[in-house]
């Protein structure tokens, strides 16, 4: 019983992280990984300083 | 502003965006931590465009874009810059340090609002030697070193850094056409925050007539005299600005008795003033320095 209650809120609590990822448009990680990802892929890249999703 | 719109995710199915943080990309260099910054980078990687954010979303949403529009537009605009920091650095490098490409590598800073002006610095030393005049070279990474720490970079680090750059300059080319230049720049913007000018000053110049080569000998001896000359010019004009003081309480008044070496003055004028931010390692230091010369 108390481990369907762990599992039931564990998926309550991924699925609006999960939404939330897919609806912003931003990258996430160091932002020398995002230059260097961009690079090989012949993409610019747009470069937010002093941005968070907390601060924004 | 973050909040996703239609229109900035339109946006990032082309151009992909990334918040930074407090992370500077690009080995650049920021006076002004506290404003938002917008960067662009070209398909290489290379940075293009630098400017404030908040700044450039207000001007454009007075012309009347909405916010979002506003941004978009932004992106479009700074990414039809063709020109990165990059290949200005290149283009100074392959000429081995022509004026023209100098130029051009100066108004790319400019563009970049002095952003990156380090990193410039740093290749260009690291250069010096490869380029038909290098002195020139090393004079130039002198001279936006100079310019990046009176406008784009404050810390005490940058600032001691500069000083002692202008002072191993001047000890390896006394003769320098621009030395006189290179002084006032010293005692304006090295020496802003330091504690006893006169001290530093006068070892400073004994060490320029100790260790001068055989050759220099003479032009170091007038550098020394002239560096000593424009020292008490410069404390003069310190001291006027501390007779003009309201309060000890001022916000300048730890730097100019700093400056001029009174110990006592400035711990108490420290104790009477806030400090803060950037302020915090130089105040430290003034207190360590004068709290010494109290017990000597």
């Amino acid at each position: 019983m108390k481990f369907h209650l762990v599992v039931i809120s564990l998926v309550f609590l991924a699925v609006p992280l999960t939404a939330q990822d897919a609806l912003l448009p931003y990258a996430t990680g160091t932002v020398t990984e995002f230059l260097q990802a961009n690079k090989a892929s012949g993409l610019p890249s747009i470069v937010l300083y002093n941005f968070n999703l907390d601060s924004g | 502003m973050l909040l996703p719109s239609d229109e900035l995710k339109e946006l990032n199915k082309r151009i992909p965006i990334c918040l930074s943080g407090k992370e500077l990309p690009a080995s650049c260099d920021i006076r002004y931590g506290q404003f938002f910054y917008f960067f662009t980078f070209n398909e290489n990687g290379e940075l293009t465009d630098v400017c404030n954010f908040s700044s450039e979303l207000a001007k454009r949403k007075k012309e009347g874009a909405s916010l979002p529009n506003a941004f978009v537009d932004m992106v479009e605009e700074s990414l039809t810059i063709e020109t990165s920091l990059a290949s200005s650095e290149r283009a100074y490098l392959v000429s081995e340090g022509s004026q023209g490409t100098f130029e051009q590598l100066k108004s790319k800073l400019a563009e970049l609002e002095l952003i990156g002006s380090m990193r410039v610095v740093r290749l260009l030393r690291q250069n010096a030697d490869k380029m038909s005049s290098p002195a020139l070279t090393r004079f130039r990474a002198l001279s936006l070193e100079i310019d990046a720490v009176s406008k784009q970079v404050i810390n005490k680090a940058a600032i001691d850094s500069l000083a002692l750059s202008i002072e191993d300059f001047l000890a390896a080319h006394p003769n320098y056409e621009a030395a006189e230049e290179l002084i006032g720049s010293y005692l304006k913007v090295a020496l802003k925050f330091t504690f006893d000018v006169s001290g530093r000053c006068q070892k400073v110049s004994d060490r320029w007539r100790k260790f001068a080569k055989k050759e220099d000998q003479r032009a170091a001896q007038a550098l020394a005299d002239k560096l000593t000359i424009l020292c008490e010019k410069q404390l003069k004009d310190v001291s006027d600005r501390i007779d003009q003081l309201k309060s000890d309480k001022s916000f300048e008044a730890p730097r100019l008795y700093a400056q001029v070496g009174n110990a006592q003055k400035t711990l108490e004028s420290l104790d009477k003033t806030a400090s803060f931010g950037v302020m915090r390692p130089i105040h430290k230091s003034w207190r360590e320095k004068a709290t010494a010369k109290v017990r000597q």
